[in-house]
């Protein structure tokens, strides 16, 4: 119950948060939407080198994907929980579990090919009067709190497939799991939000 | 004056109360675990002691002798084995009285306690007389057994002669190993329900019928004895060991506090008719008893002898104690050990229930047989050892219960005939069925015994016609068997499905298997495979008609879960692996990148301190 309305908490403050961030950047959905992907067209510089010829259409098309899936979780696994208290079974968790590991890889390839355009740049961190972050730089913190974040996301589950844990154990994992998704969701959020604002502020 | 009246009787309720709730002498712990010597006179039903020197030796009576001076009677005899009639007293449903006769094609669920599926024994004509002559063998005595109250008028001369019967301490307490069992079940088969006491105990000798004694029998008047062949039967008479009396006229009972293990055998035990039926040698027991417990110590009970059954719908805190979460998760009672249950998602304690993985006979493809002691009349004498004896009882049976828990268990069809009018529903009459049905059936039981007859539709359709048109039935009669209904109408005999006929489920708990004989203990696909008997057992539905065949049901279906839900879901097992290699290949990706580019992060900070301090 106490996760369920922490839950509902963060999630109402998140979506208030990204309506008033879209009334103060004066935009509208549609008009986000199109700043948002813009921003995906920065060419990724990891595969560069390589010459993967990974480019802005790559990322946008894997963020797309990796955002759409994340919906499908998000739907299928977190929504019924927290809004109906209800376990995952069913065809719910049917489709959970099909799309949990093309969520994996999409994100996993993703966090690669965006990994090198969230490198941080000198002025985006400065020291000089305590700790000074711009906003780039806070999209950028966000960015590798996402990728830490899937990792107890992730092997939250994978590791309760194996007979490792006991019965504390597993219900360990599942907690771990719903709070990683938790704070998952929220710095999508806070990642979105902040992507509108340095992509407005740039135009 | 009504005050006065009131007030007399409030007072007079009080005073009873309070010494209802009275502890007796030997009701009071007094600290010491040694075994309690019982060196005491045997007492009459009318209190008088009994003499090794009486000429006309009375049978003793359990009320009389253990609840006289020593223990509160009225506070015991309301425990879980004697309290039939009250209504308060229902509990998780349990074991039915299953009146089973083929010859009227009866096979009817039967319980005091008002359980969903099951009936009053009043409701078809059987009296506590009857009931207890049937099932009287199993039956502990007082109440139904006890209480004038409770006596149908229609026998009340036959009361007179088999007496009544107290609670009986001995069935459980005595432990003398010549306390014969299976005496006591023969003599409440003869209604010597007053001696039945007496005669399984060690200290007597008892011989006589009082069923056979006609309703005008009286021990005390001699005359009466004139109307008996004693060439056929003989009245009931009971004769003591004289040896067995000291020179104060005390016996020594051999009364234990720990009951045996054998005693509560003898009404809840079961054998499951499989390939191991004949070798009783090879089966297992239950783990908790090869561990060097009792079924006492965790059925426990305390003066008010309401034993705690062990689930958790008994609402009481020393109950909780005693389930299996109660030993095994929280206090380690008993020695319990904790259950790791590694790698077993939380979700199944929330779907099922302890026993579903490590109770009941281990899976098979379709349910079996099972006999249990109170209805197929376990060790009595001369009882059958067919495996196919009625009632047909199937096991094992995953149910969904009342929290949700698919739970196992046992599972009877019921089949009978019934009577609906506007206002009301009852099986029918037993003797209606008895003078009517049966001579109409003709069924020969002893033919293709342990098979259940199958008749035909016209024979089915001639017998409701028969009931339909006779003064004692106010109603439509209608027949029940294998989960339908049959009635006649324009001669047609019409079948429809219907919840009267119902299969009547109620769960067990042992034997307990160890945990590495419990189910899953192949990993997941014990239960979550294709085709697995966790959802996909059959269980057989036993038709009485000719033209109904012998039709199978999924264990899905009792489990109210949808089998083709959960052989789609049991495919998703084939694709674990690869889910698990893929997520695990992504997050050492991932870490393997965090690690990387940490040393971006970790040089801009160390550049900035150094600035810092230039």
């Amino acid at each position: 119950m106490m996760f369920r309305i922490i839950s509902v908490l963060a999630l109402v403050i998140s979506i208030v948060w990204i309506i008033k961030v879209l009334k103060q950047l004066d935009l509208s959905i549609s008009e986000a939407l199109k700043i948002y992907f813009d921003e995906l067209k920065t060419t990724p510089d990891l595969f560069k080198k390589n010459d993967l010829r990974a480019n802005g259409s790559t990322k946008r098309v894997f963020t797309v994907i990796t955002l759409l899936l994340f919906d499908l979780l998000f739907l299928t696994g977190f929504f019924p929980v927290i809004f109906f208290g209800i376990h995952l079974s069913g065809i719910l968790l049917l489709l959970h579990v099909a799309v949990a590991p093309l969520f994996a890889v999409s994100l996993m390839i993703l966090l690669v090919i965006s990994a090198e355009s969230n490198k941080f740049n000198e002025s985006e961190i400065q020291f000089e009067k305590g700790l000074e972050v711009s906003k780039s730089g806070i999209s950028k913190i966000l960015f590798w709190l996402l990728a830490i974040v899937s990792l107890p996301l992730m092997l939250s589950i994978v590791l309760g497939m194996y007979p490792i844990f006991g019965t504390e154990g597993q219900a360990n994992l599942l907690e771990l799991h719903r709070y990683s998704v938790l704070l998952f969701s929220i710095l999508v959020f806070l990642q979105i939000g902040f992507i509108l604002r340095i992509q407005k502020e740039n135009k | 004056m009504k005050k006065a009246v009131l007030f007399s009787v409030l007072i007079l309720f009080a005073i009873n109360t309070v010494f209802a709730q009275e502890k007796k002498i030997g009701d009071e712990f007094d600290g010491s675990r040694t075994h309690p010597v019982h060196n005491i006179k045997l007492l009459d039903h009318s209190g008088l002691v009994i003499s090794k020197n009486d000429l006309q030796a009375m049978p003793f009576s359990t009320k009389e002798t253990c609840g006289g001076k020593c223990h509160n009677y009225d506070v015991i005899s309301n425990g879980f084995h004697f309290n039939f009639d009250n209504p308060e007293i229902k509990g998780r449903k349990g074991e039915p009285w299953i009146y089973s006769d083929a010859s009227i094609l009866t096979n009817i669920p039967l319980s005091f306690r008002g359980w969903d599926g099951t009936y009053k024994p009043s409701e078809m004509g059987v009296s506590n007389l009857s009931f207890l002559k049937r099932f009287g063998p199993y039956y502990a005595g007082g109440d139904l057994s006890e209480l004038d109250s409770l006596e149908h008028s229609d026998n009340y001369f036959r009361w007179q002669v088999s007496g009544k019967m107290s609670t009986n301490c001995l069935i459980c307490h005595d432990a003398d190993p010549y306390y014969d069992k299976a005496e006591y079940a023969s003599n409440m088969r003869k209604e010597n329900f007053s001696w039945a006491a007496s005669a399984s105990s060690s200290l007597t000798e008892f011989k006589g019928n009082a069923s056979k004694m006609p309703d005008n029998y009286d021990p005390f008047n001699t005359t009466s004895l004139l109307s008996i062949d004693m060439r056929s039967s003989s009245p009931p008479s009971v004769e003591y060991d004289k040896t067995k009396f000291d020179k104060d006229e005390k016996v020594n009972f051999n009364i234990t506090r720990k009951v045996p293990n054998e005693r509560c055998y003898y009404c809840h035990s079961t054998k499951v008719v499989d390939s191991q039926f004949e070798h009783g040698w090879k089966n297992n027991e239950d783990v908790h008893i090869t561990s060097g417990l009792n079924c006492i110590d965790c059925h426990k009970n305390g003066l008010d002898h309401n034993i705690i059954r062990g689930n958790s719908k008994e609402n009481s805190e020393e109950s909780e104690k005693y389930t299996c979460e109660g030993c095994h998760n929280e206090s380690g009672l008993l020695g319990a050990p904790r259950p790791i249950h590694a790698g077993l998602p939380t979700v199944h304690f929330e779907k099922l229930a302890c026993t579903t993985c490590h109770s009941g006979a281990i899976g098979k493809e379709n349910t079996e047989y099972v006999k249990t002691a109170r209805n197929h009349f376990m060790g009595m004498q001369g009882s059958t050892k067919h495996g196919n004896q009625f009632p047909h009882i199937q096991t094992v049976v995953l149910t969904e219960n009342d929290e949700g828990k698919i739970e196992p268990g046992h599972l009877v069809w019921p089949v009978f005939w019934g009577v609906k009018s506007d206002s009301a529903f009852s099986p029918l009459d037993i003797k209606i069925a008895e003078e009517i049905v049966r001579p109409m059936l003709g069924l020969d039981t002893l033919y293709n015994f342990g098979e259940w007859p199958k008749l035909s539709d016209s024979l089915i359709t001639a017998v409701l016609d028969s009931l339909n048109n006779i003064d004692e039935i106010n109603g439509e009669a209608s027949f029940y068997s294998s989960g339908n209904k049959y009635s006649v109408s324009n001669k047609q005999l019409i079948k429809s499905e219907n919840e009267k006929a119902a299969p009547y489920t109620w769960p067990i708990a042992h034997n307990v298997r160890p945990a590495l004989q419990s189910l899953g203990k192949d990993g997941c696909s014990d239960c979550h495979s294709i085709g697995s008997d966790f959802f996909n057992k059959y269980i057989t539905v036993e038709s009485s008609l000719l033209s109904g065949k012998e039709t199978f049901l999924k264990a899905a279906d009792f489990e109210n879960r949808s089998s083709i839900y959960q052989n789609i879901f049991s495919l998703t097992f084939f694709f674990r692996p690869a889910l698990k290699i893929i997520i695990i290949i992504s997050t050492v990706l991932i870490l393997i990148l965090l690690v990387a580019y940490s040393g971006n992060l970790l040089k801009k900070v160390s550049a900035n301190n150094l600035e810092k301090k230039d």
